[in-house]
């Protein structure tokens, strides 16, 4: 049986090995996103198809109004977003992963068109979202979520599913968090009410602990769902709005030490470049926390 | 009211951490570290160089695109392979109803030919089910336990064991057979 081994060890050294590889994964990556860019045109016509054919968005808006918990944050906005109006997040990490410190800007019309202001670290190497203004289709996205319902049950259907489903080896609850936290995290353009669902979705995960009554890493009120690795030692927990289930925070914590933490501040507005003012926000703002 | 440059100032200093300097990782160094050993068994598996490449940067791009959370937890090479396994699953499946309505098929190459006509171990590889050529090729190419190589197909231990078991005799036994 060894020599089959050998034999297999030995036969993988004829391969030509590919050239530039590095520089062609790049270049991949790059060719990955304009792709998505055209697809996200394509979903910004038959959007703006669809509101002036009949109010469609109009019923939606009605069907999916801000969530009301008890507790929490108040907004005055519905959280499905309207045409016309701007998707404000903003986000900024402690400490450098791979080089980077996020401090990303951004303001996403469901037309495909906003404006990003990026000012991490490590933009050679992390150029998305690239700062600019963006006109309809043109925003920069690097996973379209536009067929993601803002239904829980539906979209935790459809996270179970390709392309969101990529890691079949791993327990259907880690896959489950994985992606919801992603979706949360990483993106500009899940739109407020594909947020809230992605809370319910997340609450949902088998081994997900909720808290109440907490603070985020900055102090502002919070629930908190939390997802711990006990064989690593390891806890990711995702701060939530009590009143709009948007995210506030995203922390990784090991028992080996340190803690790193991500901060979002989100709102809806009615111009790109525009920061939210009063009831505009879907979270406390910073200026507002108390710690 | 606090802004957030004075956050900055009493956040931790994580980067004292042990945790801290694993996960500040680098990513082309991770690259550079595994993909020459994966496209080498991605070209044994799929026979195809082309195709080994495509595999093997699906998957590193799909790290890629959540490194952060890759880098923070457990077995970064783990999330490597599984990724590439299931990118390989799932573009066999969609080459296999291609073949089905006679659009496209993947060739084996030029290299994996000439490799084949020489080593009937090699040979004897192509025609085996999917699982039973991964459980080898991750096992006896890429040296993982049975219980990573279980993470990595999403199945368990005994299983590969059991898949690999079958796997090597069915390439001793064309071994024995052409008594080379």
């Amino acid at each position: 049986m060894t020599d089959v081994r050998e034999r297999l060890k030995n036969a993988t050294e004829f391969v030509t090995l590919p050239e530039r590889p590095f520089e062609r994964l790049l270049e991949r990556r790059d060719r990955k996103r304009r792709g998505q860019r055209l697809a996200s045109a394509a979903v910004a016509f038959a959007i703006a198809a669809a509101a002036v054919g009949g109010g469609v968005l109009v019923l939606f808006r009605l069907g999916q109004d801000h969530v009301e918990t008890g507790g929490g944050w108040h907004s005055t906005k519905a959280l499905a977003l309207q045409s016309g109006e701007y998707f404000y997040l903003r986000v900024e990490s402690s400490e450098e992963v791979d080089g980077r410190i996020r401090d990303e800007e951004t303001w996403w019309g469901v037309d495909g068109s906003g404006e990003v202001r990026n000012d991490s670290t490590r933009q050679d190497k992390y150029p998305y979202p690239p700062s600019g203004t963006y006109g309809p289709g043109a925003f920069p996205i690097w996973s379209d979520v536009s067929d993601l319902s803002p239904d829980p049950s539906v979209l935790a259907a459809q996270l179970r599913q390709e392309p969101w489903n990529h890691f079949e080896g791993q327990p259907e609850f880690e896959r489950m968090w994985d992606v919801a936290s992603f979706l949360l995290t990483e993106l500009p353009t899940p739109t407020p009410d594909l947020r809230a669902a992605l809370f319910d979705v997340a609450r949902d995960i088998e081994g997900v602990t909720v808290s109440e009554n907490e603070r985020d890493p900055v102090g502002r009120e919070a629930m908190s769902l939390s997802f711990s690795d006990a064989k690593h030692g390891a806890t990711w927990r995702l701060y939530f709005d009590p009143g709009t289930h948007q995210a506030l925070a995203w922390t990784f914590s090991s028992d080996r030490g340190g803690e790193s933490w991500e901060i979002f501040e989100s709102g809806i507005v009615d111009a790109a470049g525009v920061k939210p003012e009063g009831e505009q926000w879907l979270v406390p703002p910073l200026e507002g926390a108390a710690r | 009211m606090t802004r957030m440059d004075e956050v900055a100032v009493t956040a931790p200093k994580h980067h004292q951490s042990a945790w801290a300097s694993a996960r500040a990782g680098d990513f082309e160094a991770f690259f550079e570290l595994h993909h020459e050993r994966l496209f080498r068994a991605l070209w044994l598996l799929t026979r195809n160089r082309q195709e080994a490449e495509e595999v093997m940067q699906d998957a590193f791009l799909r790290l890629w695109e959540r490194w952060d959370r890759v880098v923070g937890g457990p077995d970064p090479a783990g999330y490597l392979y599984r990724t590439a396994m299931n990118v390989w699953r799932s573009r066999l499946r969609r080459a296999a109803v291609a073949a089905r309505k006679v659009i496209h098929h993947i060739q084996r190459d030029d290299e994996i030919a000439e490799v084949e006509e020489r080593d009937a171990v090699v040979r004897a590889l192509a025609p085996l089910p999917p699982r039973q050529r991964a459980a080898i090729v991750l096992m006896d190419v890429l040296d993982l336990s049975s219980d990573q190589a279980g993470e990595v197909l999403g199945i368990k231990p005994v299983t590969v064991r059991v898949h690999a078991a079958r796997a090597r005799e069915a390439l001793a036994h064309e071994m024995e057979e052409r008594h080379d």
